[in-house]
């Protein structure tokens, strides 16, 4: 009796305290500084300010060959910062990707699909004006969409597929990284993080890395990841070439062991490349990439895990847009026509204990239009041709209806609105 | 399909393509240098104007202590214009280049008179008020 009257006391006293945060919250809320005069906003004088903004798409997908349809908030993602003063600011990105993440039992009456995760949460610290440092949960400089991929500033409702499924954006890690910009040459940045690395646990022969990111979870094991970029501004381009070296065993060591991985800052290291060039004038965008990622030791991965992981994947893409409103808006409303055309393998060598598939050798051939009546909005629209090679039968381990029918040359129609704020 | 071999001989010579092109580019490519001033008074910055050279260089990069984030001062003409080198999406430092500004960090991208070329920045540089002051251009921070 007496333990559930101190229950009841305790249960007042919370609501008490979540009704007081509340006003307190009300009260701050007012606080939150208007566009004009947020962190964004070139405060000189006022030098604490927080920030909320944000940015979201829903896509809509026709996979013509199946003849079926997907419709999904692809994600919506909260940005919220402060700047504590001129030399510490935190920045935070919180995402909700395909909408709902609820039990089977739970009050929308359906198993939720999505995700909650922190996409960013880092502390930046500026040295100068031109160099600073970032501490925490962060995306580092690799390849272009995974540091620019607010999906109101690429072409296509998809990213392009080449920076997902080798470069598996968006690849946030908790580390430390230094930003810069080299004084003496105009237009030339530099990057050099280090970071937890990679899990060979989630590789796969049909993802590659993509499983192996740890994205700020709890991870075990000493592996780092290094990585480093150039980026250079000239006249109309942007030149950048970028690396990563980490190791992928992300266990203890006598785990490591018992499953014969080398363990370690870099055991079983993962190494990836990449350059990428984008021209840009007068409406015209030109993108290219082109990326190699290797795997040492992938057979004693395969072994440990039995997850038919790659030695050797590598791919590129060229990307063409034009602005057909350039002439008469010069960018304050657009409609852009682009094409593109990606080449991925995601099995260019595989180990001797893996298994062959001609169908992570594949092609993609996009065409389609973007529309942006304002910054800050796009509407999108394209087709997607994929072509790729024989899918091998003997990877078949669960008989029709469980496995879906392989298609090698697949059509989608994608249609999508975006907005960032 | 292409071979491993043959993606990695057509990726090197992208590669050199495009650093020939950039050397090329850059040799022809207006100089952009950076000055560091001391404040006389606060509130404002002073650069001489005979860091301007006519046909050489247009334009300046001024870091101070007194701004938080370095100003790019461009000559036209007989009148100077003053930017104030903070992206307005999330605030990162801004690379300047001689027909543009470039935020490394996010992607977005101005033109000379601050206006935004590319998202995710949706609203223009700030600006400062410039004076010439014998022969110094006087930028007012407030």
């Amino acid at each position: 009796m007496l333990s559930k009257t101190i229950l009841m006391q305790l249960k007042i006293y919370i609501l008490l305290i979540v009704l007081f945060s509340g006003l307190y919250i009300t009260q701050a809320s007012a606080q939150v500084l208007t566009q004009e005069d947020s962190l964004a906003a070139g405060l000189i004088y006022k030098q604490q300010a927080t920030v909320l903004s944000g940015y979201g798409e829903a896509h809509y997908s026709i996979d013509t060959k199946r003849k079926s349809a997907e419709a999904s908030l692809k994600r919506v993602v909260l940005f919220l910062g402060h700047k504590f003063n001129n030399k510490i600011s935190l920045f935070t990105e919180l995402e909700v990707e395909d909408a709902l993440t609820s039990a089977a039992g739970g009050d929308e009456g359906v198993a939720g699909k999505g995700s909650i995760s922190m996409e960013q949460a880092f502390l930046k610290f500026n040295i100068n004006p031109s160099t600073y440092i970032v501490a925490g949960l962060f995306i580092p400089r690799i390849g272009y969409i995974n540091e620019n991929h607010l999906p109101t500033t690429f072409n296509g409702v998809n990213r392009p597929f080449l920076e997902e499924q080798i470069i598996p954006s968006t690849w946030r890690e908790v580390g430390i990284g230094l930003y810069g910009q080299f004084p003496n040459v105009p237009g030339l940045n530099y990057s050099l993080a280090a970071t937890n690395g990679l899990n060979s646990a989630g590789f796969n022969g049909t993802t590659g890395i993509r499983g192996g990111r740890q994205l700020g979870q709890a991870s075990n094991g000493l592996n780092l990841g290094i990585s480093g970029s150039l980026l250079y501004y000239i006249s109309n381009f942007r030149l950048q070439a970028s690396g990563y070296v980490g190791g992928s065993t992300a266990l203890e060591q006598r785990v490591a062991d018992s499953l014969e991985l080398n363990s370690g800052p870099f055991g079983n290291a993962v190494t990836l490349g990449e350059i990428n060039a984008q021209y840009s004038n007068n409406g015209i965008t030109i993108r290219t990439i082109a990326t190699m990622v290797h795997i040492k030791n992938a057979e004693a991965i395969n072994r440990a895990f039995a997850s038919n992981s790659p030695e050797t994947m590598y791919g590129g893409y060229a990307e063409v847009g034009y602005d057909i409103f350039y002439s008469r808006y010069q960018g304050a409303k657009s409609l852009t026509l682009f094409g593109r055309y990606e080449y991925l393998d995601l099995g260019a060598k595989i180990p001797s204990n893996g298994i062959p598939n001609d169908a992570n050798r594949k092609q993609y051939f996009v065409a389609g239009l973007t529309y942006k009546p304002i910054k800050g909005i796009s509407i999108k629209a394209d087709y997607v041709q994929r072509v790729t090679g024989e899918f091998n039968q003997a990877l078949i381990v669960t008989p029709f209806p469980q496995q879906v029918p392989y298609f090698k040359n697949s059509g989608f129609v994608d249609l999508g609105v975006a907005y960032n704020f | 399909m292409t071979t491993r071999r043959g993606f990695i001989k057509s990726g090197c010579a992208a590669c050199l393509m495009v650093a020939a092109g950039a050397t090329l580019l850059e040799s022809c490519a207006t100089p952009l240098p950076m000055l560091k001033v001391a404040g006389s008074k606060p509130g404002e910055i002073r650069v001489g104007t005979e860091n301007f050279i006519p046909g050489k260089v247009n334009g300046i990069v001024v870091r101070s202590k007194q701004s938080e984030f370095d100003i790019l001062v461009l000559k036209t003409g007989e009148t100077y214009k003053a930017l104030y080198l903070k992206c307005t999406h999330e605030g990162y430092n801004l690379t300047a280049t001689a027909n543009r500004i470039y935020c490394s960090s996010h992607g977005s991208s101005f033109d000379l008179d601050g206006k935004v070329l590319k998202e995710p920045a949706l609203r223009p540089l700030k600006t400062f008020k410039t004076e010439l002051i014998d022969n110094q251009v006087v930028i007012y921070l407030s």
